[in-house]
Formats: structure tokens, C-alpha cells, sequence
């Protein structure tokens, strides 16, 4: 029997989706099966994300309500063995699923999968509680900005009411150099205020762009930051005690990120 | 001692003279006497405001201070109804009687309420919301929006281990946020405005 992770934020644009997919992509190249599962109905994009919108036939709505069966619907990735995608419903909208058929799907895909990981929609209503309502655990992404580290905390509390307890926090788009002349929050700031485990923090890295409008995960890139840091949370999620990125002095490969990103 | 009409007690403003109702100016006259006599010079160059319990006439009021003036002692005047004595021996409000323990977080868009006295064991995160009847206790930082005595009890207060709330108010009296976060604070009605001091000052 697997796990079912749900992956959100409330706010919208931090990095829900390219985390789903790197996170995903992660734990496939570490050799476990696993389930990715877009829940936002209506506004789809990890299929996009992941390069795989041309090979939609059915998809969560359509297992939802009995259209066809869940095999049907998912989608193999080619180039990561042992990784799948259900995709959301483009035409529909949020309502077209209620948590109990959410509840069903994870469940089933428990079965066959080592994890399933749940893209949740930005916001708390309908999207989010059908996207939590099947989850284990919980990861909340964040960007080093107050807006979004309020409304991580805002999810965080709605997590812990619906009885996921202990999410864990995902910083992404951290700029050292920003941190450095104090122009953005520090990692210390935000989990200060938010008073949760890190799971990872990932830095701003251009490539990621790059990375999503081809369709192809960037965890695996060898000389990427971001990459390396979505490496390291996959293998956290599997209990191994990966030591932080130190982003500050990891002479090599920031060199190359500072060159990569315009800033050496 | 109130059976012999008459009352001394000290207070703050000086010796408060009480003259309790159902005697006459007489009775009052040698009671007082009575009083100064067997306390002779105790008293000396002590100030004292007079509280009479009934109506008062001003010659009366005159005989009396012009007895206890003989003994040295100083008047002020009549005691004013409402300050310190009188605040004193009103009953304490429940507000003071229990408490709610909140052992947890209160994250953004969360509210805690309790009728009386609240104690939180954990943060309160911007955005979040806690409340009281009586007091607020935060054991963690305290840095959203916090009301003491939310049904008009002055004598609420309110403390944090790390102060730094993005509003506040104590019955009703709200007052800005401090500029920067402090350690170990207490925040206290004094008249009209609130007062933030070292949780230990001596420390």
C-alpha cells in the first residue's frame, strides 16, 4: 500500500506544479512507481508541464464518474520509468468532483502505486478540500515573498484541521544573493514565521522556465541547482536525512548558477 | 470598629474617615474623639479625606474636621467616589476565574476566542486572530492581531514572550504596534492608553 501526498500552497504561481513534476519525476529515477494527479480541474497544466498533453485520452473526471476505468486514464511517462499521470478535465470545472470520488481514486492508485502525489489548485475552496481529501501527508510549497508565506500559513492551518498533521514546507525560488543584501525573507524568516519542518529549498534558477515550456522535469539536469535541490527532496520524502543545499559557498555549482543566471 | 459609626482606614491618597450612616454629628464627634485619643500622636500630621456614608451638611463637615484637626491631622477634603478604595473592594470580574489553554499554532485566518482568560502554548501568526474575555497569555510570539478584555474588563492584560502583534487592544483601548519586536513584554490598561512593559523588569 502506498501514500498519497498532497502538494499545495493557496497561492497561486509559487511552484505547485513544477514541484509535482520534479518531486515526482524524483521519486521515479530513485525507482518507485509512482502516480502524479492533477487536481485542478478546469485550469490543467501538469500534463503540460510534463510534456505529456498530446497523449490525454481520459482523465480524472472521467474516472470520477465512471466513464472509464482508471487504467484507462493513465498516462505512462516514457522517459522516467515508473512514472504516471492522471490528468485533470480541461472542460469541466472544480465541482465536477466531490472528495469522497477523490478519496476513491487515491485509494485505488494506493494499490498499484508506491506514491501518489496531488497537484492541488491554488486557493482553499472545492479544489483544495477534493485535492486533500485522499492525502496521507502534505507538502506546501512557498516562494520568500509575505503573501505567500501568509498563505502558506493559511493552508497550513486548513491542513491541520482536516487532520494533516505536520506538513512539511517547500521553499522555492529562494534568491541568495537577494538574501544576502537583505532584499528577501532568509530561510530562518519564513520558517520562523510559519513554524514548520523544511523538506527542501529550491533556488531561482532560469533553466526551471526553460525546463516547463519543453515539457521536460528538470530534476534530471546534472548541473542545476533547482535540480539537485528537487533531488535531495525526493530522497527526504523516502527518510533519508539529506543535509541542506548550502547555496551560500557551494563554490562549483553556484558558479555556474551565478553565470547561468546573469549574475557572474 | 464601623459599630462605633466611625471607620479608619489608610489608603494611597492618605487616612480615608469614614462616617457610616444611622449616626448622629454627635455620636461621630465622640467616637472620632474616642479614635484619636487612644491612637494620641499616631496620627500626627497624617492627611485624611472624610467619606461620609450619609448626607453631610457643610457645618457639620466643618465641626468634624475642625475635632480631627486638633490632633494634628491635615484634611484634603472629601473623598472622591471611584478612585483607588473604591475599585479596590468592588468584586473581582469572572472574567479573572478561568482559563482556556490553546496548545497550538493559530495560523493566518484562524481565530481563538475564550470568554475569560486565554493562554496560548504556541505562535500567533499574522493574520490570525486570538481574543479574551480576561487576560492573553502567548507562550510562543505573538504576532497577529491579540484583544484583552474584549467585554470591557481595564484590568486585562496582555503577554507575549516575543511581542510584535499587528494590533492590539485592552477593553476596547487599542494601541499601535510597537515598532519592533520585543522579548518578554506585558501590556497594560493605564487610563486611556495602553502601556507595554518588561514582562520582568528587574532581570
Amino acid at each position: 500500500m502506498g501514500e498519497t501526498i498532497v502538494i499545495t500552497s493557496g497561492k497561486g504561481g509559487v511552484g505547485k506544479t513544477t514541484a509535482t513534476a520534479n518531486i515526482g519525476a524524483g521519486l521515479a529515477l530513485l525507482g518507485h512507481k509512482v502516480a502524479l494527479v492533477d487536481a485542478d480541474i478546469g485550469l490543467r497544466n501538469l500534463d503540460v508541464v510534463l510534456g505529456l498533453e498530446n497523449r490525454i485520452v481520459y482523465d480524472l473526471v472521467d474516472v470520477a464518474h465512471g466513464h472509464c476505468r482508471l487504467k484507462q486514464a493513465l498516462i505512462r511517462d516514457k522517459r522516467f520509468e515508473g512514472l504516471y499521470l492522471l490528468p485533470a478535465a480541461q472542460t469541466k470545472d472544480k465541482t465536477a468532483v466531490n472528495p469522497e470520488q477523490m478519496r476513491e481514486i487515491c485509494q485505488e492508485l494506493k494499490k498499484e502505486f508506491d506514491y501518489v502525489i496531488v497537484d492541488c489548485p491554488a486557493g482553499i475552496e472545492q479544489g483544495f478540500r477534493n485535492a486533500i481529501a485522499g492525502a496521507d501527508r502534505a507538502i506546501v510549497v512557498t516562494t520568500p515573498e509575505v503573501a505567500a508565506v501568509r498563505d502558506a500559513d493559511r493552508v497550513i492551518g486548513l491542513l491541520e484541521a482536516a487532520g494533516l498533521n505536520e506538513p512539511k514546507l517547500v521553499i522555492n525560488r529562494l534568491r541568495p544573493k537577494m538574501v544576502r543584501q537583505g532584499d528577501m525573507m532568509d530561510i530562518e524568516d519564513i520558517l520562523d514565521i510559519l513554524a514548520v519542518d523544511l523538506l527542501g529549498v529550491v533556488p531561482e534558477d532560469e533553466r526551471i522556465i526553460v525546463s516547463t515550456n519543453r515539457g521536460e522535469p528538470i530534476v534530471q539536469e546534472r548541473n542545476s541547482l533547482a535540480a539537485e535541490a528537487f533531488r535531495n527532496i525526493s530522497r527526504r520524502i523516502l527518510g533519508e536525512p539529506v543535509p541542506l543545499l548550502d547555496l551560500e559557498s557551494n563554490g562549483n555549482l553556484l558558479v555556474r548558477l551565478r553565470k547561468m543566471l546573469g549574475l557572474g | 470598629m464601623s459599630r462605633s459609626g466611625i471607620s479608619i482606614k489608610g489608603t494611597r491618597e492618605g487616612l480615608v474617615i469614614f462616617l457610616d450612616a444611622g449616626y448622629d454629628l454627635e455620636e461621630w464627634k465622640q467616637n472620632l474623639k474616642r479614635h484619636l485619643e487612644s491612637a494620641r500622636g499616631f496620627f500626627q500630621g497624617a492627611r485624611f479625606l472624610l467619606h461620609p456614608r450619609r448626607e453631610l451638611p457643610a457645618e457639620q463637615e466643618k465641626e468634624i474636621v475642625e475635632l480631627v484637626s486638633r490632633y494634628g491631622l491635615i484634611y484634603l477634603g472629601r473623598k472622591k467616589v471611584g478612585t483607588a478604595l473604591a475599585t479596590r473592594t468592588q468584586p473581582r470580574p469572572p472574567a479573572e476565574a478561568n482559563t482556556h489553554l490553546y496548545r497550538s499554532h493559530v495560523r493566518a485566518g484562524q481565530i481563538v476566542s475564550a470568554a475569560e482568560n486565554l493562554v496560548v502554548v504556541g505562535d500567533v501568526h499574522p493574520g490570525a486572530r486570538v481574543e479574551a474575555g480576561g487576560s492573553v497569555i502567548v507562550c510562543g510570539n505573538l504576532r497577529g492581531e491579540v484583544a484583552a478584555g474584549k467585554d470591557g474588563n481595564p484590568s486585562a492584560v496582555i503577554v507575549a514572550y516575543r511581542f510584535a502583534p499587528l494590533r492590539l487592544s485592552i477593553a476596547g483601548v487599542s494601541a499601535p504596534p510597537p515598532p519592533s519586536s520585543l522579548v518578554m513584554v506585558k501590556a497594560r490598561l493605564e487610563g486611556k492608553s495602553i502601556l507595554l512593559e518588561p514582562l520582568f523588569p528587574h532581570r
